[in-house]
Order: structure tokens, then C-alpha cells, then sequence
């Protein structure tokens, strides 16, 4: 053997260890190639090759098989208890390289074996070190056995062989040294057959060692290496002195080397077992077990009762304490989060509710709105809301057959506060509007019931308007409301009029006064609220009407919603970068059809209904015209109660009706009466109106007004409608 | 419509022949409302009426009003079924006195 060999021999156990059969192979193969290209081999060396593979490759074997209590990990200075392990496997591997070798390879071989021994431990910490730095990969076991025999039984086979080599290696004589080395390779190539607990193919390559440890080390190698180095260079500077070879000088270099690593690696040790059991493993402990899911109490009990189980008693105590009272606030705080998440959920999702209420209010479809009245105008609207809630709003709805409401207003308000008035205000209008018909009169109205309501003093804009959409009459009302604007002839929007009332809700008993005028085909009046108007960006610049009359000039012959479109896109464009919190509402109608009056329309009408079962009478309603009327009646027939009915309707309708005519259709069949009553006078509806008591005294009986009561009294049935302006009342009397 | 008009002592016997309806009911208002405070008892006899509106029945209202502060008393006589039902349906058969 010489030196190089030696050398080489250094790093056997650290490939060993950390590649396994690999590096053995390799060595193998080296090893061969090496006797041969130097000549060197004979059958000495050529079993001494061959015998290096098991004890190399036993190496790594029992870093997988024995002293596992920390689980499997792969070779590492993780720990102190890894540490110990290696040192053990290196022992162990020694023994037996000293007890195999000891009889066979000359003495200074022999001699050298113990410090080959030494120096590889030293390489083999060193490479450990240097695989974990750079995260290595190693060659882990892949490559189960079959179970031949209990696990126990290999580990008694080791343990015998062992025993074998200590024999060998304390006697001076040995009986049968032949069969003692025999015994001992068949008990490592036996023990090879062990195999693996299942968990040793699940190894995770954990590269991640505790700072403290790892740092002890890393301070620990460079010392010593300093110091191996500073023991070289003097005994290279006395090897000059003294006369010895370059060779003689390393190896002396790595002899002293070996009793530094022991003054070193004793207290380095003593040092890491202090450190790991009352700092590094306390601390791993800690962190196992608060990084556990907290969900319930019963978690944290388990928690409290691991860390509590921790015997230690210093600075960690006091940061384990300290842990505990914070997990206890941070459950705390998680059930108190908890509540106050439902209860904001709550409210979300309530608000949603309220949100789609209020939108379901606002009328959308405007399709069908429009085709409904024989699309003799269209309409379309835009409502976008600031917030969840809305205070703008528009409606539009249809009163009767011949007039249509339309509104749009704005709560000085917003959110939830001025969604809740904008609820009020849009249901009284609508309902108003149908009952009063004159917008007018319905402010008045819908203003002293907001103003009794009004808690903040928040006033309320409104534009309210009635279409006839027979004769295109507009009859409008502004309180407080932006002004509306028209564009008549197909020119540009004007102003409709500047003229506007106070906003609602603020003062009672106001009136509003009413404008009127005439819409002729292609008229197209546009609304808008405030948030429009005054929209504006970062710079405080306002959208302005000027900007607005001008995006509708230029579109003002489109289709009403690219008209509201334009605006929209126009609106972004200038307040993009500006959080919106007022509501915009814009409201477009265009009259699509010619309108005209048609009074004559109304009488043919009638008429058709005529036919030969029916006779028809038209009155001018005078009150001696009754004379007139009852000898048409008693033409038909001649009956007292008929002629209480029809004398009660008549001077009713000529007393209370206003009309200009009074149209009485007689049909007499099956000794049924019809009459029909039709009048063009205002609506009133006799059904609806409230049965009077009969008067009890002569204080109580009022003089007149008992004419309707007796019209139902007398009569059998009744009906009653009210279309093109004409209340129809039909009166069936059965007679006997 | 007729009017006769007869006295017996401080009693007047009206008798109302033909239709009462709202453009005769004035004439007859007018024709009791001259006699008021020349008798104590009135008759309106019916015996030949055929019709009476709710016109008709306003005078008689407005008579029986005239009367409560004298001690005059008004009577129906002879009103037959139409007429009485139309006092009866508007509920003067309380406040009149019919025979």
C-alpha cells in the first residue's frame, strides 16, 4: 500500500456514509483500477479491495438501521444525538476494520488503521457539513429485503460480530484467527440483509438545521481547521529544521490534528447537549405545537397542557408563559371577531334585501311600458346609486287611459336615510297623481305629509309631470328640482323653464304652480338630478349644463338610451378619477306620434254600441230636459221606480257633473231594464261613495243628498266605468 | 201635478193629484209654504198621486222642519204602496207621519 492509497482511504467513510452503494461501487472500481495501473496488485491487496466493499457499505447501513430514535433523517449534524450516532457508526465500522485487517496487512498499516479511523470522522463531519450547506442530494435506501428473520435476530448477529472483533482484538492469541475473520465478514454481510422500517422510504431531505446548532458547528470546524493549519505550517517550518520529509511532516500535521478534534469536539459536544436540551429543543417543541390549528377552546387546552409539560426553567419559561396569555387574548379576540363578523354579515345581507326592494321600485321596463301605450312615445331612465341605497329616484306609470305620470326627484340625503324618504315620496306621488290628477294639487299634498315627516330637515327636489298622451298636453311641476329641457323641431335643447318652487318637506302648505304646453311629435324632454349636473372631478371641476346641453345636442336624434349612454361615458370621462358619491338619475321621454284632439271620436263611439235592441237619447243637461227624458223613458216603459231611478241620475248628473252632454241608452229585454247614463262631465264614481244612514230624526235628515242612495236602493245592479273621459253608469232594474 | 187646497176649522187637507218630480216640486213647496201658520193640522192627501222624487220628498222635509217650531202637525194620508215604499226606503216613514 502506499500513501497515495492511505489518502485516499481518508474519505471512504464520508462517501460511504452519505452515497451508499454507490460510493462503495466506486471505490471498488477504483481501488482495482488503481492496483493494476501501478502494478501493485497481488491476491493481498485484491482481498483487501474486496473486503473494503461490506465493511464501506455497512457504514451506511446502520446510519438507516440503528439508534433511529429521532425518526429517519438523512446523515446530519442536526443534533446532538446525530452527532453521537455518527461517532457510534464510525466505532463500530472501526472495530471491525481493525479486527479484520489486524492479523492480515503489515504492522504499519496496522498502526495506521486507528488514525485512518480518526481522520475519516474528521472528513466525515466535514462533508456532512458540507452536503447540508449546499443541500447535496445523497443516496437514501431504495431497495427493500424480505423479512428471513426477526429484526431482533440482526441485531444480535451485529452484536456477536462485534463481540468477535473485540475477541480478536484484545487476545494476543487467537485459537482459529481464520475462522474468527470468516465469522465476523459473514456477520456485517448477514446484517446487510436487515431490513428497513417502511419509514426510511419516506426520508425527507431536511436541509434545514437548527441555527444554534449549526452555527456551534460551523464555529467549531473552523477553529479547528485554523488550527490545523497553524499545527501544519510549524511542522512544515520543523521539518526544514529537523530534517524530515515533507510526507513525515503531514503525517504528523494529522496526528496532532486527530488530539486537537478530540480537545475540541469533547467540550463542542458538552456545549450542544446544554444548548439543545434547554434552548433548541424547548424551542422546537414550541413551535411543533403553536403552529397546530386553534379552532375551538379544547385545541388551546391542548396546547396549554404540551407547552406547560416543558421542563425548563429560564428565559424560554417566561417566553412560554408569555405565549399562552397571548393565545388565551387571541381567543379572545377570535370569538369577539367571530361575533362581529355574523353581525356584520347580518346587516350585508339585510342591506342587500333593502337594496333590491328599493330597486324593484323603480320601474325598468320601459319595453313594454311604451308598447303598452301603443308606443306613442317612448321613455327610458338611468338611476345609478352612490351607495347601496339610493335617494334619487324617477317613475313614471300610467294615470288612465289617456294620461301618463312621470317624475323624477332627488332626497338632500344620502344612503339608507334618504332611501327611506325616497320610498315614501315615490308612493305618494304615484298614488296622488292617479287619485288627484293634478300635479299641482298632488305636491301640495305629498309636501304637507313629508313635511310633517321630515325629522332632518332634509328638503326633497321633484319634477312631476302628467302627459295627456291623446292630445300631448303636458301639465308640469318643478319643487326645487334641476330644470327640465326640450328639444322641439329637431334644433337644440332648451331650457323649459327656469321657473322652479320650493323643494318639498321644508314648509307647508306651499303651492306649486303648474306650467303647461303642447308636445307635438319628436319632442324629447330630458331630466336629470344634481349628481349629474354637478358631477365633478379631483380638481373640483362640475360636469356643468353647458358640457351637458352640448353632449345632447350632438347625440339628440338617437335612441334615448344611446342619449344616456353619451352622457354616462361623457360623465366618466371627466370624473374617472374621483370616488362618485351622489346619486345620477337622468329620465328621457319622446313623443313619437302626432297628437290631436278628437272630441267627435268619443260620440262615434257610442254609437257603435247602438244597435237595434237599444234606444238612445243625447240631452243637454238642463233640468227641464226631464220632462223630455221621462217620455223617452215611458216609451220603453212605464214604471215608478224606473222613473225614481232615472229622475235621481239625472238631475244628479246635471246638478254635479259639469258636462256637456248627457247620452241615456234604454234596453228593455226579459223584463230587464238597462239604462245607461253617459256624461262627459268629471269622474265620479256613485259605487264608491259611502252609503248614508237613513236619518233617524227630522234633525238628522239632511235636505238633498239622497239621491244616489236611492238610485242603489231601487235598483238591481250597477255598474260603472270611466273611459275617454265619459262616466258610464249603468243602472238594471228588474220589473215585475 | 194638481194642487186643491181645502180647509176644515184650522185643518188643511192638501190634496197633490198627478207626478211630483224636481220641476213640480217647487209649486208645491211654494203652495204649502203660503199657508204656513194658518193652520194647526196639515193633510197632504196622495189618494190620486202617482209619483213622488226625491224632490217631492225635500218639500215634505222641508215642511216638517217649518212645522217643529209650531205646534202644527203634518199627515200623509192615503199615499199608496209605490209611494210609502219610497218613504219607507229613505227612511221619512220615521220621521213623518203617514196613515
Amino acid at each position: 500500500m502506499n500513501t497515495q492509497f492511505n489518502l485516499m482511504i481518508l474519505f471512504v467513510i464520508p462517501l460511504s456514509l452519505l452515497w451508499g452503494p454507490i460510493a462503495c461501487i466506486s471505490i471498488l472500481l477504483v481501488a482495482f483500477a488503481y492496483s493494476i495501473i501501478t502494478g501493485t496488485i497481488n491476491p493481498y491487496t485484491l482481498i483487501l479491495i474486496i473486503l473494503t466493499f461490506p465493511l464501506n457499505l455497512m457504514v451506511w447501513k446502520l446510519w438507516y438501521t440503528i439508534l433511529n430514535r429521532n425518526g429517519y433523517e438523512i446523515p446530519n449534524m442536526g443534533s446532538l444525538y446525530n452527532i453521537i450516532k455518527i461517532l457510534a457508526i464510525v466505532l463500530i465500522n472501526g472495530i471491525f476494520i481493525l479486527a479484520i485487517f489486524g492479523g492480515y496487512v503489515n504492522s504499519v498499516l496496522n498502526l495506521n488503521v486507528f488514525l485512518l479511523l480518526h481522520l475519516n470522522l474528521i472528513a466525515t463531519i466535514f462533508m456532512i457539513y458540507f452536503v447540508t450547506r449546499f443541500k447535496i442530494p445523497v443516496y437514501t435506501p431504495k431497495m427493500q429485503f424480505r423479512n428471513i428473520m426477526p429484526k431482533k435476530a440482526f441485531t444480535i448477529v451485529l452484536l456477536m460480530g462485534t463481540g468477535l472483533c473485540l475477541i480478536k482484538l484484545l487476545s494476543k492469541e487467537m485459537i482459529f484467527p481464520m475462522l474468527n475473520t470468516v465469522l465476523i465478514i459473514l456477520s456485517i454481510l448477514i446484517y446487510y440483509l436487515k431490513p428497513y422500517d417502511e419509514e426510511v422510504f419516506k426520508i425527507k431531505e431536511n436541509y434545514d438545521l437548527n441555527l444554534f446548532t449549526k452555527g456551534t458547528i460551523s464555529i467549531f470546524l473552523v477553529l479547528f481547521v485554523i488550527i490545523v493549519i497553524i499545527q501544519a505550517i510549524n511542522y512544515v517550518l520543523i521539518s526544514a529544521t529537523m530534517e524530515i520529509t515533507p510526507f513525515e511532516a503531514i503525517i504528523s500535521t494529522l496526528k496532532s490534528a486527530n488530539i486537537t478534534f478530540i480537545f475540541f469536539m469533547v467540550p463542542t459536544l458538552i456545549y450542544l447537549y446544554i444548548l439543545e436540551k434547554n434552548v433548541t429543543s424547548p424551542i422546537n417543541k414550541i413551535s411543533e405545537t403553536i403552529s397546530k390549528k386553534i379552532d375551538v377552546r379544547e385545541d388551546y387546552y391542548e396546547i396549554e397542557k404540551n407547552l406547560k409539560s416543558l421542563k425548563i426553567n429560564n428565559e424560554i419559561k417566561i417566553l412560554v408563559d408569555s405565549m399562552l396569555i397571548l393565545e388565551d387574548k387571541y381567543l379572545e379576540y377570535e370569538d369577539n371577531l367571530m361575533k362581529v363578523n355574523s353581525e356584520k354579515e347580518k346587516l350585508e345581507v339585510e342591506l342587500k334585501l333593502a337594496h333590491d326592494i328599493q330597486e324593484s321600485m323603480i320601474p325598468k321596463d320601459f319595453e313594454s311600458f311604451n308598447k303598452k301605450l301603443e308606443n306613442k312615445f317612448e321613455l327610458d331612465a338611468y338611476l345609478n346609486a352612490a351607495y347601496e341605497m339610493a335617494g334619487n329616484f324617477y317613475d313614471y306609470f300610467q294615470i288612465d287611459d289617456e294620461n301618463i305620470g312621470f317624475v323624477i326627484g332627488n332626497v338632500d340625503e344620502i344612503g339608507m336615510p334618504a332611501s327611506l324618504i325616497m320610498v315614501k315620496a315615490i308612493t305618494l306621488i304615484q298614488d296622488y297623481l292617479r287619485y288627484y290628477k293634478n300635479p299641482s294639487k298632488v305636491l301640495y299634498k305629498v309636501n304637507n305629509i313629508l313635511y310633517e315627516d321630515n325629522v332632518d330637515n332634509n328638503g326633497i327636489s321633484c319634477w312631476l309631470a302628467k302627459l295627456n298622451i291623446k292630445t300631448g298636453k303636458l301639465s308640469f311641476v318643478n319643487a326645487g328640482h334641476e330644470q327640465a329641457f326640450i328639444r322641439r323641431n329637431n334644433g337644440n335643447f332648451e331650457s323649459m323653464t327656469n321657473e322652479r318652487d320650493d323643494k318639498l318637506a321644508i314648509m307647508k302648505n306651499i303651492s306649486f304652480k303648474i306650467h303647461e304646453m303642447k308636445l307635438k311629435k319628436d319632442d324629447v324632454i330630458f331630466l336629470c338630478t344634481n349628481g349629474v349636473t354637478e358631477a365633478e372631478n379631483k380638481a373640483h371641476e362640475q360636469y356643468g349644463e353647458e358640457r351637458l346641453m352640448e353632449n345632447l345636442n350632438k347625440h339628440g336624434n338617437n335612441d334615448l338610451s344611446l342619449i344616456i349612454d353619451n352622457i354616462k361615458d361623457d360623465l366618466d370621462n371627466l370624473c374617472n378619477d374621483n370616488q362618485q358619491n351622489e346619486d345620477k338619475t337622468m329620465f328621457l321621454i319622446r313623443i313619437n306620434k302626432d297628437t290631436y284632439d278628437k272630441p267627435n271620436e268619443m260620440e262615434k263611439q257610442y254609437e257603435r254600441n247602438v244597435n237595434d235592441k237599444v234606444k238612445s237619447i243625447r240631452l243637454i243637461p238642463e233640468l227641464s230636459n226631464l220632462d223630455t227624458l221621462n217620455e223617452f223613458i215611458h216609451d220603453t216603459l212605464e214604471s215608478f221606480e224606473v222613473d225614481l231611478i232615472v229622475e235621481e241620475t239625472f238631475v244628479n248628473i246635471v246638478n254635479y257633473s259639469i258636462c256637456e252632454y248627457i247620452v241615456v241608452n234604454v234596453e228593455y229585454e226579459n223584463d230587464l231594464m238597462a239604462i245607461e247614463f253617459i256624461d262627459n262631465g268629471k269622474m265620479f264614481n256613485p259605487l264608491s261613495k259611502e252609503d248614508q244612514e237613513k236619518p233617524k230624526t227630522i234633525e238628522d235628515a239632511e235636505i238633498g243628498g239622497l239621491g244616489i242612495m236611492r238610485i242603489k236602493e231601487m235598483s238591481d245592479d250597477l255598474e260603472y266605468y270611466y273611459t275617454n273621459g265619459e262616466n258610464h253608469l249603468k243602472i238594471f232594474k228588474k220589473i215585475e | 201635478m194638481n194642487i186643491t187646497k181645502n180647509y176644515d176649522g184650522k185643518e188643511l187637507t192638501v190634496t197633490v193629484e198627478g207626478r211630483v218630480e224636481t220641476t213640480s216640486a217647487k209649486e208645491l213647496e211654494n203652495a204649502i209654504k203660503e199657508e204656513i201658520g194658518n193652520f194647526d193640522s196639515l193633510i197632504l192627501d196622495f189618494a190620486n198621486l202617482e209619483y213622488i222624487s226625491s224632490a217631492g220628498l225635500r218639500v215634505m222635509l222641508i215642511t216638517q222642519k217649518k212645522l217643529k217650531g209650531t205646534k202644527a202637525e203634518l199627515t200623509i194620508k192615503n199615499a199608496n204602496e209605490k209611494i210609502k215604499k219610497v218613504f219607507n226606503v229613505t227612511g221619512f216613514d220615521k220621521i213623518i207621519n203617514i196613515e
